[in-house]
Parts: C-alpha cells; sequence; structure tokens
C-alpha cells in the first residue's frame, strides 16, 4: 500500500512540476513577447525621393533594438534585407527602385509585427 | 519508534499528506511566479505609457527662420513641459512645391529646457534666399517638428503689403489694366501709355480677416497725375483721378455698374479682382484720357510718374459697421 501511494505520489509531482515547468516557459514567453512588442517604438523621421531611389529615415525611440522586415511602397515591399536598428539610433535605408511621380503609401513593418503607415507625396 | 514502524498503519495517509503538500507548495510558487511576471509586465505598460506621455509632452516649435550669407538660422522654442532634446536637423531646398535639395540628418545634440529658445544655425549647401526651405527638427523621443520658410518677398512679386483686412500683392499678376488697346485682356499696369482710353484697374487683394468682406461701391482708385511742365520739367500741381469701384463683370468695351452696393464679397482667406474705371460712383462711364495732366505740354514726348492710393470702404459679412481704408499704394509710369 505505501509503495502504491509513493508511486502515486511521484507521478503526480512528476506530473505537476513537468505541466508547470511548460506553463511557466510558455508564461514566460508570452510576457517576454508582449514586453518587446511594447517595448518597441519607432517613427519614419524621413523619406526622401531621388532620381533612382528612396532613403527611408527610421528612428529607434523604443527601450529594445528592432529589426525592420518590411517597407511597403502602395502594398509592395521594396526591402531588399531585414535591418537591425539600435536603441536611439536613427538609420537611413537606402532602397534602390525607379519610381514615378505621384503619393505612396508606406508601411513599415518590424519583424514583432509592429507598423507605421504615412503618405509621402514624391515631390518632398 | 520501533512500535510506530511495527505498525504502519497510517503511513500510507501520511506519505499521501506530503505529496499532497508538495504538489500544493508547486501550485503555490506557480501562481506566485505568475503574479510577479504579470507585475512586470505592469511595469513596461507602465513604462511605455509614461514615455508616450512624456512624447506627448514634448510640445517645441520652430520659429523666425531667416538667411544671412550662407548660413539658415532658427530658433526653437519649448513649449511643452518636460526638456527636449533636439538629435537631427533637416532642411529642404523647393523650387515652388517640388524639393529639390535635401540636406540631412544633420546631427545635433541640444537640450531645451521647457519654456527656454534656443538659437541654431546651419549651413546647407547653394542656399538661396529666393527659394523656400522646409526645416525638420526631430527630437530623441521621435517628435518631428516642420516649419516651412517662404522668402520674405515672393518670387517675380515686389512683396505684399498688410493693411487691415487686406493682403495687396505687388505682381505682374496682380496690378492689371484693360483699355482701349486690350479691353479684355489684361496687362501689368506698372506702366502704362498716357494714350490710353477706357482704362480699367483690375487689382487683386487678400482678405486676410477671419470673416467675409463685403466691398462698398464708395470704394476707388485714386491716380495723383504730377504736372508735367514744358520740356518735360515737373509742374506745381497734380490732377487727381478717381477711378471708381465697378461690377467684376466689367470690360474695357462696357463699364457696368457696381450695383447693388456691397455686391461683391470676399471669403475668408480668399482672393478677389477688384475693377476700377468708373468716372463717377455707380456710374458706367469712363474718364478721358485719364493718366494725362490738366495740362498737355509733354504727354507726346516724356514719360511721367504717377503715384496712387487705394481707398476701400467695406464691411464684415453679416454686420452694420462700416469701415474705410486708405491704402498707399504702386506708383506707375506714364509713357508718351
Amino acid at each position: 500500500m505505501v509503495a502504491a501511494v509513493v508511486a502515486v505520489g511521484l507521478s503526480v509531482v512528476a506530473w505537476t512540476a513537468s505541466t508547470f515547468s511548460s506553463q511557466q516557459q510558455q508564461t514566460s514567453a508570452f510576457f517576454s513577447d508582449r514586453s518587446q512588442i511594447i517595448q518597441e517604438n519607432f517613427v519614419i523621421e524621413d523619406v526622401w525621393f531621388y532620381t533612382g531611389g528612396v532613403n527611408v529615415t527610421l528612428r529607434n525611440v523604443g527601450t529594445v533594438g528592432m529589426t525592420v522586415a518590411a517597407i511597403d511602397f502602395n502594398g509592395t515591399n521594396r526591402l531588399a534585407a531585414a535591418q537591425s536598428i539600435l536603441i536611439g539610433e536613427a538609420k537611413t535605408i537606402t532602397i534602390t527602385w525607379t519610381w514615378t511621380s505621384g503619393y505612396y503609401y508606406i508601411v513599415v513593418a518590424s519583424a514583432r509585427g509592429q507598423q507605421i503607415r504615412e503618405f509621402y507625396s514624391t515631390w518632398g | 519508534m520501533k512500535p510506530f514502524i511495527k505498525n504502519r498503519r497510517g503511513l500510507s495517509t501520511v506519505i499521501g499528506a506530503i505529496f499532497s503538500v508538495v504538489v500544493f507548495l508547486a501550485g503555490f510558487s506557480f501562481i506566485l511566479w505568475e503574479v510577479t511576471q504579470y507585475d512586470t509586465h505592469a511595469q513596461v505598460i507602465n513604462e511605455r505609457n509614461r514615455l508616450d506621455q512624456d512624447k506627448k509632452n514634448e510640445i517645441i516649435e520652430i520659429l523666425d527662420p531667416y538667411i544671412e550669407d550662407t548660413e539658415l538660422s532658427f530658433s526653437v522654442t519649448n513649449k511643452g513641459s518636460v526638456t527636449a532634446h533636439i538629435v537631427n536637423i533637416w532642411i529642404t531646398k523647393y523650387n515652388g512645391t517640388t524639393a529639390i535639395l535635401h540636406t540631412g540628418p544633420i546631427s545635433n545634440s541640444t537640450y531645451i529646457n521647457p519654456g527656454s529658445t534656443v538659437m541654431f544655425t546651419e549651413t546647407p549647401p547653394s542656399l538661396d534666399p529666393e527659394k523656400t526651405y522646409l526645416i525638420k527638427v526631430v527630437t530623441e523621443r521621435g517628435n518631428v517638428v516642420t516649419k516651412m520658410f517662404e522668402p520674405a518677398v515672393a518670387p517675380g512679386t515686389g512683396g505684399d503689403i498688410n493693411a487691415g483686412p487686406f493682403v495687396l500683392i505687388f505682381s505682374d499678376t496682380s496690378f492689371q489694366y484693360t483699355s482701349n488697346n486690350n479691353p479684355t485682356v489684361p496687362q501689368v499696369a506698372f506702366e502704362i501709355d498716357n494714350d490710353r482710353t477706357n482704362i480699367l484697374f483690375w487689382i487683386k487683394i487678400q482678405n486676410q480677416a477671419g470673416k467675409a468682406i463685403r466691398i462698398c461701391n464708395q470704394s476707388f482708385f485714386l491716380v495723383e497725375v504730377r504736372e508735367l511742365g514744358s520740356g518735360g520739367a515737373p509742374g506745381n500741381t497734380e490732377d487727381e483721378r478717381y477711378f471708381h469701384i465697378t461690377n467684376s463683370t466689367s470690360t474695357s468695351s462696357s463699364l457696368v455698374a457696381y450695383n447693388p452696393d456691397y455686391n461683391q464679397m470676399i471669403a475668408s482667406g480668399e482672393t478677389a479682382i477688384l475693377k476700377f474705371g468708373a468716372s463717377s460712383v455707380g456710374g458706367t462711364g469712363f474718364l478721358s484720357y485719364p493718366l494725362r495732366n490738366g495740362g498737355t505740354a509733354g504727354h507726346e514726348t516724356y514719360a511721367n510718374l504717377l503715384w496712387t492710393f487705394l481707398v476701400i470702404f467695406w464691411k464684415y459679412e453679416g454686420e452694420g459697421n462700416r469701415f474705410g481704408q486708405t491704402i498707399t499704394y504702386t506708383a506707375i509710369r506714364a509713357t508718351p
């Protein structure tokens, strides 16, 4: 009887530890992701259309580093490769592209899924 | 001890209880850990809210830009309740409404206390006081503030006169006339042949008041014609030529009386062309040879200089008070 109780007890403790550990990892990841999303904050500081390309200057005003995953112009991603921006840093990203005059709806998306959206005209 | 070991009855209950306590403690510590996680997360949210609030409270304004030699100077005033840290400056040169030269980012690190003003001086390339510039200032918190700096005197104009609610612009499109020679197509009025008849002045004015303005039929454009003595020498007198306001549909072929009174309205912020040419209030007749002086000496040989006043009587839309202004306006060169 004692052996049975010990066996069941150990099983319950092992299951509890495993379940709590797994739950702890999920919870930890959840809060970590949410916290980082909340801490991430960036702005479009400048957009300059020049012949054959566009310079987009982004400023990381958040409290965590960030990665720019996409820069869409009217729905088309023109960013060749992801770009990292450190805390407090402004980075000018050069996009080589022969644009046509007009208005562009620019969406900058971070790797964490944050987005900023602005309209810009090519004539300044 | 021996009796207890010998008597194993109840031992499994004790062991079970111990396991239960272990499981309970594990659950309790897990809950405590989660509460700590919530608390940490709440602190992150609070910190973000604080940063957002600080960003909102950071209110800066760019003031008094001017160009001197190769330098573009401006002031930045902190009207907010937190210290602003300027980190970048951008300057864009415009030709009309098209950006033609972009300078920046110009790195900076200037802290401006609440209520303080700091002067900035930059030297962007190809600085041209006749062009328009956009100055952009960026703060560490991510606020971006801009100021469009236009030349005091717009290219192709002689500047503006601000007179009460009116803005008068010295330009080839703001001061024009039609005459017997050009009855429908207006020409620049800064120089007019003194042989012209049926002169109708087209004067563009802007209403800079916050309310619509109606123009009275007593308004007129006064031209002072200097007497020319023989041989083009100035005489001792002058002739006053009154060009009374006419309906806006008037041409130099046909004057339309300004009737009813106050019929021409200029909305707030809008421009309108006032036409002056009638020889009497509400009349439809032209002045004869209005740009010659009383004597005839010299008008076929010499140019003359005339000076003008714009006299406007008006009232605000929906209000009873009448206003009158005499505005020193342009000069006209009358040619032989």
